[in-house]
């Protein structure tokens, strides 16, 4: 897909990141993507999160990870459905899918 | 069209998850490789079969730390293999750096 970038987040100190990223690239008029897994799902409890899921195109998280970092998957985060608490093919979405890949 | 993908393992916090990371991949019709560059502790014998499943699919999970491949049954890798096989791959995934 051209134009698009895919972040996948493992790490959960890089929130500032994944924000400067995603608006210069919105910017830009690129289509952007996040994933989080493993420690990456603890971002869902930070500030900037609602704000996230409102300036990317697709927000989703690996909901086995979000529910071995503690949370109840019921707990759906704010601005994501059921359906976005997913699993690693999210992951396979991007590598397969979007022009441009980063991890942080 | 499947992608080979090599996953970096150095913090020891993410050697599992990162292991299941890629495991995923394989699922999803992609080469999954990975490099566990830490010491890290013994898997338990769920973890041991996620690597034999990449291993089924075509992949191969890596150390550069000849304890690690004893105790977790992992291939051993040189920098300078390692280093070679990245030449080869699509796309190289750091999971877990801090």
């Amino acid at each position: 897909m051209a134009n698009s970038l895919g972040i996948f987040v493992t790490n959960p100190d890089n929130m500032q990141h994944i924000m400067g990223v995603t608006k210069a690239a919105k910017a830009k008029g690129i289509k952007v993507k996040v994933f989080f897994t493993w420690s990456g799902t603890k971002l869902t409890q930070d500030p900037a999160w609602s704000e996230l899921v409102k300036l990317a195109d697709d927000v989703s998280i690996c909901a086995d990870s979000y529910k071995k970092m503690g949370f109840n998957v019921e707990d759906v985060p704010e601005g994501l459905t059921t359906e976005k608490m997913a699993t690693q093919a999210q992951h396979g979405d991007i590598i397969e899918n979007y022009e441009r890949y980063m991890t942080l | 069209m499947s992608k080979k993908l090599f996953f970096m393992y150095k913090n020891p916090d993410y050697v599992v998850d990162g292991i299941r990371s890629a495991l995923g991949q394989a699922v999803e019709n992609n080469y999954a490789f990975g490099a566990v560059l830490t010491d890290m502790p013994e898997l338990d014998e769920h973890n041991k079969e996620n690597v034999d499943w990449i291993r089924d699919m075509e992949g191969e999970m890596y150390s550069t730390v000849p304890s690690v491949c004893e105790k977790n049954e992992l291939t051993p890798i040189t920098l300078e293999e390692l280093g070679k096989q990245l030449r080869d791959m699509d796309l190289v995934i750091p999971y877990g750096i801090k």
